[in-house]
């Protein structure tokens, strides 16, 4: 484990994961690559903070190579939760906006049969 | 006076129907209670485990115990879809609560600066969870 050392070139390190990126995207989602790399640098812009204290954690030796790999991926399982909670919102709208419709449906008719005949 | 008498009726089922609607179902106390035992009992693992996992494995594996029932019993409920796939990644995903257990015991000890980073995002997780439930039983839908 090394003494102090030098804590590592971060600009470097971010230059590599753009160029990465993109080869990833041209590779994988060629067809939506504008939007996939806009994702990807939106997803690296949240997590930067995140990286750089990790990578100076790893740099000096505080953390390990596994639990580097751990924190990274955690970012993963959050986004898939947090992507989780969205679907489930948007469900959930539908159903509360479907119910306001049984609602309306349900006065309506009642002020036309009932109100009316009072 | 049959239209005062359905007007009546329909006061009264009225009524009945908001009371009911109102009460928070047994099993949705039970539930947030079981969720925020899991989350005290998680951080307080979590805050463990620069010990040697083995000097925890036991409540290790009896926290596993109340997170498996509790997806049982998500699993029992109708258009649960999302509370469910939640909670599998909590249990099945490498990078989550039970991948966190497994990365204790391959190393025994996790390093006290990663006990910190860890505690934060894995909390996060199961917090979305909370969140999640609370909007289920009338919390905000549109807010983040």
């Amino acid at each position: 484990m090394p003494n102090n050392p030098p804590l590592t070139n971060m600009t470097e390190i971010f230059t590599e994961i753009e160029q990465h990126v993109k080869t990833l995207a041209e590779t994988t989602v060629s067809n939506f690559k504008n939007e996939a790399i806009a994702d990807a640098q939106n997803l690296v812009a949240t997590i930067k903070s995140d990286i750089i204290r990790w990578t100076n954690l790893l740099s000096t030796g505080q953390i390990k190579i596994t639990e580097f790999e751990f924190l990274v991926g955690s970012e993963k399982s959050l986004v898939s939760m947090l992507s989780l909670q969205q679907a489930g919102l948007a469900q959930l709208r539908i159903q509360n906006f479907l119910g306001g419709v049984l609602n309306i449906i349900i006065d309506v008719a009642l002020k036309k049969v009932i109100g009316n005949t009072i | 006076m049959k239209n005062i008498f359905f007007i009546r009726l329909i006061v009264v089922f009225t009524i009945m129907l908001i009371s009911f609607s109102c009460k928070v179902p047994q099993y949705a106390i039970l539930s947030d209670n079981a969720n925020n035992m899991i989350v005290i009992k998680a951080k307080d693992l979590i805050d463990k485990s620069t010990d040697s996992y083995s000097t925890h494995a036991m409540e290790i594996a009896n926290l596993k115990v109340q997170v498996d029932s509790i997806v049982v019993e998500e699993n029992n409920r109708k258009m649960n879809q999302a509370t469910i796939a939640m909670w599998s990644i909590v249990q099945k995903d490498k990078f989550s609560l039970y991948g966190f257990f497994d990365l204790w015991q391959q190393q025994n000890t996790v390093s006290p600066a990663a006990v910190a980073e860890m505690n934060q995002k894995l909390l996060s997780i199961l917090n979305i969870i909370q969140t999640w439930e609370q909007r289920k039983k009338g919390g905000p839908l549109f807010n983040k």
